[in-house]
């Protein structure tokens, strides 16, 4: 298999366990940037073509696939310890369940203070108005709130970068704004701790290694499985006087997470789009210049439901939207009724979320492409390869089987151009080999690299 | 290296599948991202024109280290005026086509300034073979 020198240059947060990988290839089928391969049974995965969209992980039935986080006591290493909260967390929760009660909970486990991301949707909607105006920027623009996406445009396609609102997204706008607010109250700022509970891989990826960015304004990341097994017995014992969900504070939209929740505000020139393969058929529709002209804004989500449907989202994605729909109605937090009340914590503690956090600090820099689709860097030598890539077509059979270790009959013939697999990985061609009397023992060899076995008595 | 395509004319569903697949092919060749738009681009045009406007035709992409030409031939109706059909905005689209989104006009305006070079041989009543050439070295 690909056995690199280098470094992987780019960081992952999902990895294969593989203890328990059986290489079944429910990963390697489903994986949009066709990263992933099959070698000594164990499913290994390309790291520069890896966009951390979690595919694999909802795709695989033996739990092998899992997500790195921060070690939770690591928040102890902070005095004023703040959990950075996307509203899907508290979506998951019905209007039953009281604002108090969820960061009740997130204080019963630790932190000091809550903040939510959403509080910080109106400065963006500001940035994005601002970001329009701007001469350099090419319509129609593709918002830069959904990690997997920025990271599949670098990978699939790079030609649509310049399409990308260089605004950072609404996490990091958060953090920043909730860092600013609680330095103000006199703490120091080294004995701040944020901690984003993310709903996704690629959200950890971001923040680990951001795009665009020199750093994160994020200190920690804690996947928000983790948090929901935490707060929930706490959340669900605690029915008592908490009082109903509320909104965070005027002018912010707790949908802003779900489908259409950049768009809602806009006129019908926006589009959102969710679920990474529905995303890839735009993107390909835009590349091909066969998008109406007068869509001025995507709104592209790799997940379907967007951050509902997150791969460390507990609840069932549906709900979560219904649950968010219902409280985005109710009235916000009435920041005097009661100064005791720490229903109102998120709103009382901070103050609003104001331009002055518009600066060039929030500006992404430019996006670099990752091409990771070509054949060689070099064009001549990528023309051999994909004429190599030819020949081999025409004897491979063209169903897709995935039994050699490669997704495709096209990528099984392109690993091989690209010398990183053998021919005779080919279970369909082995067996008309072995009919006309080939080296069975060669092709034995080639399926134990491939398998790690070829029955189980080995 | 050659790759090779059929058209049918008015299988607007299939519209843009020659166009989709150079794009593929432009990728593993690392081509300049500048480069894939403007083929792309002038080469679903050029691909609707022959859905929306002639019976069927074949499109013949050759690609090598120095430049990239792509072949659309043909049978149709044919050009009688290319100095018209030039200008932005003119077109012969029926209304059914015009319905289904295509047929603005400007299809050869904006094939053109795509590519390079583009040249066109049209003959009225037998068909029409656009060439559209992209410089890579």
């Amino acid at each position: 298999m690909v056995t690199r020198n280098k470094k992987p240059f780019f960081h992952h947060a999902l990895r294969i366990n593989k203890n328990k990988c059986i290489g079944c290839t429910h990963c390697m089928r489903t994986c949009p940037t066709d990263a992933i391969r099959i070698r000594n049974g164990k499913a290994s995965v390309n790291p520069d073509k890896c966009v951390d969209c979690g595919m694999c992980m909802i795709s695989c039935k033996h739990d092998a696939i899992i997500v790195e986080q921060d070690d939770f006591q690591r928040i102890f290493d902070y005095k004023c310890r703040v959990a950075l909260v996307p509203s899907v967390l508290m979506g998951q929760f019905d209007e039953n369940s009281g604002t108090k009660s969820i960061f009740e909970g997130l204080k019963s486990v630790g932190f000091t203070h809550v903040y939510e991301v959403s509080r910080a949707s109106s400065l963006i909607e500001e940035a994005q108005d601002e970001y329009e105006q701007r001469s350099d920027v090419e319509f129609p623009l593709i918002s830069s709130f959904c990690p997997a996406v920025i990271r599949l445009i670098q990978v699939r396609f790079p030609s649509l970068l310049k399409h990308i609102t260089l605004i950072k997204p609404p996490l990091d706008i958060a953090a920043a704004h909730c860092r600013h607010e609680l330095e103000k109250t006199g703490i120091d700022s080294s004995d701040i701790g944020i901690f984003y509970v993310s709903p996704c891989a690629a959200k950890i990826v971001a923040i680990k290694h951001p795009v665009g960015e020199k750093k994160s304004a994020v200190d920690g990341v804690i996947n928000m499985d983790l948090i929901y097994n935490k707060i929930y017995s706490f959340v669900s014992n605690d029915k008592a006087d908490s009082g109903k969900l509320c909104r965070p504070a005027d002018n912010t939209h707790v949908t802003w997470e779900l489908t259409g929740g950049e768009c809602i505000r806009r006129d019908n020139h926006a589009m959102a789009v969710d679920g990474i393969h529905n995303v890839i058929e735009i993107l390909d529709k835009l590349e091909n210049g066969e998008l109406d002209e007068n869509i001025t804004f995507l709104e592209l989500r790799a997940c379907d439901e967007s951050c509902a449907g997150g791969i460390l989202v507990p609840g069932n994605r549906f709900l979560t939207v219904r649950n968010l729909i219902q409280r985005e109605v109710l009235p916000p937090c009435r920041k005097t009724a009661d100064k005791n009340d720490a229903a109102c914590l998120n709103c009382r503690l901070f103050g609003k979320c104001g331009s002055e956090y518009l600066p060039e600090a929030f500006k992404l820099e430019k996006l670099q492409p990752r091409s990771m689709l070509s054949l060689d860097d070099d064009f001549e030598k990528a023309l051999e390869k994909m004429e190599h890539v030819d020949t081999i077509m025409q004897v491979l059979p063209n169903i897709d089987c995935g039994m050699c270790g490669s997704p495709s009959c096209q990528s099984l013939a392109e690993d091989i151009a690209r010398g990183v697999a053998e021919l005779d990985q080919c279970v369909f061609l082995r067996i008309t080999a072995t009919k006309d009397g080939e080296d069975v023992k060669t092709l034995k060899e080639s399926v134990r690299n491939v398998w790690g076995r070829i029955n189980n008595k080995e | 290296m050659k790759f090779e395509y059929h058209v049918e004319g008015g299988d607007f569903l299939n519209a843009g599948n020659a166009s989709g697949n150079i794009k593929k092919v432009l990728k593993k060749l690392n081509v300049d991202s500048g480069v894939l738009k403007r083929v792309v681009v002038a080469l679903y045009e050029a691909e609707v024109n022959i859905v929306a406007h002639a019976y069927r035709g074949n499109i013949t992409a050759d690609i090598s280290p120095q430049k990239i030409e792509i072949v659309l031939d043909d049978e149709g109706p044919g050009i009688p005026d290319i100095g018209l059909a030039m200008q932005q905005g003119y077109s012969t689209a029926s209304t059914k086509v015009r319905e289904m989104g295509f047929g603005a006009g400007m299809g050869l305006p904006n094939i053109k300034a795509n590519t390079d070079d583009l040249k066109i041989e049209s003959v009225v009543g037998k068909g029409t073979k656009i060439t559209l050439l992209f410089n890579l070295a």
